[in-house]
């Protein structure tokens, strides 16, 4: 199938339902998952607003797994870091990066490590997303464990980034920093639309 | 070492640092080029090649400013100050506003130590720290330190949109060490 301007990401209304419950009920954003589908692909093309959609399906579900086995162990908290997306991160080496002859950094073509490359592919994105997510929509003061279990895990999953792709002392950081943040009004980042979904339906004052 | 704080009142200011030794003229960066330390000097030099940041600018949510007042004394060690205000305007009052905050931007982080870290910005959360990576431009605001009192090292939207009326297109992250003793 061809993905154009018109194409709709294949996530039905129910499973859209379910996972904004699942998420609101976890980091207090009310609808995600329908308000990224809604998304226009103009604002936001299709292959990063199924990336991040799938990226969140995958925080949200390895959460509720992991805490579904920490509450039937009593003498186990919840992990962050034995979460398969940490794991997956963790296990990402500078010997499955190239270089190519522009100087950009890219996973080898033979990378099977599906999670750590979730992570990889935008990463400025993914990073800036759930760094905001793990904050609460109201800010630190109002974070929930899973808030605080999220902001460790990108904390420090962020912290090893520069051993990843290269192992010099000094690095140029592999991500341009207009693609990190928000954009000017000439030219929108996906980023600021993509908060726009997460905080819609949310009320300060 | 020799007491020269009498010093303090024969020369001007901007040239004795606290202690009363004599200030270097000049930051020397690892390409080889120098910074000047003396206000007008180093606002031409920053706003020109190979530097090229914006001493006053607004881009998107992010307005900021250089600060000479909280430069001139830690410049001699590669750090410039902006004075930042952000306001998300798609949500008035979100948590994230600040005003006239303090960002730090590194003109050679990999010429920063730990030591200056924590003696110059004054963040005690490296201690018994022997190595660790550096974004280019740092803050105390909590939106920018990590839980363990750190300065965040992963890519921020905040930080980023700063960057970019910094203008500042690539952020350098470096590995830094602490001193040997």
């Amino acid at each position: 199938m061809a993905i154009d301007h018109e194409s709709r990401t294949p996530y039905s209304e129910s499973k859209l339902k379910r996972l904004d419950m699942k998420f609101h009920s976890m980091f207090a954003f009310p609808k995600v998952f329908s308000e990224l589908n809604n998304l226009s692909n103009s604002k936001v093309s299709f292959e990063i607003k199924m990336h991040i959609m799938r990226l969140l399906e995958e925080i949200v579900e390895q959460f509720e797994t992991e805490d579904k086995r920490a509450s039937q162990e009593a003498n186990r908290h919840f992990a962050w870091a034995f979460l398969p997306i940490a794991t997956g991160w963790r296990r990402l080496e500078g010997s499955d990066f190239t270089k190519t002859t522009d100087g950009t950094v890219q996973l080898l073509s033979t990378f099977t490590n599906r999670l750590g490359n979730m992570m990889y592919d935008f990463g400025a994105m993914n990073f800036s997303l759930l760094t905001t997510i793990s904050r609460s929509p109201y800010g630190k003061e109002y974070q929930n464990r899973y808030h605080r279990n999220l902001m460790t895990m990108i904390d420090h999953m962020g912290a090893q980034i520069p051993q990843k792709v290269s192992t010099c002392a000094k690095t140029k950081i592999f991500w341009k920093t207009e693609n990190m943040g928000l954009g000017n009004k000439n030219a929108e980042e996906p980023l600021i639309h993509i908060l726009e979904a997460l905080f819609r339906g949310i009320r300060y004052g | 070492m020799v007491d020269r704080k009498w010093l303090k009142y024969r020369i001007r200011d901007e040239d004795v640092s606290g202690d009363g030794a004599f200030r270097n003229k000049t930051y020397a960066l690892s390409d080889g080029s120098e910074m000047p330390l003396s206000k007008e000097e180093c606002m031409a030099m920053i706003v020109s090649r190979p530097f090229c940041l914006m001493l006053e600018n607004t881009y998107n949510c992010a307005t900021v400013r250089f600060s000479w007042e909280d430069t001139k004394d830690i410049i001699h060690h590669g750090i410039l100050a902006y004075r930042v205000d952000w306001d998300w305007k798609y949500i008035p009052d979100h948590y994230t506003k600040h005003e006239d905050e303090l960002y730090y931007v590194f003109l050679d982080p990999a010429q920063i130590s730990i030591d200056i870290l924590e003696d110059v910005l004054g963040n005690k959360a490296y201690r018994n720290v022997k190595s660790t990576t550096l974004k280019q431009i740092v803050s105390h605001m909590e939106l920018h330190v990590s839980s363990d009192g750190k300065f965040r090292t992963q890519p921020s939207a905040i930080m980023a949109t700063v960057a970019m009326a910094i203008g500042i297109q690539e952020m350098e992250i470096a590995q830094v060490v602490r001193n040997e003793e």
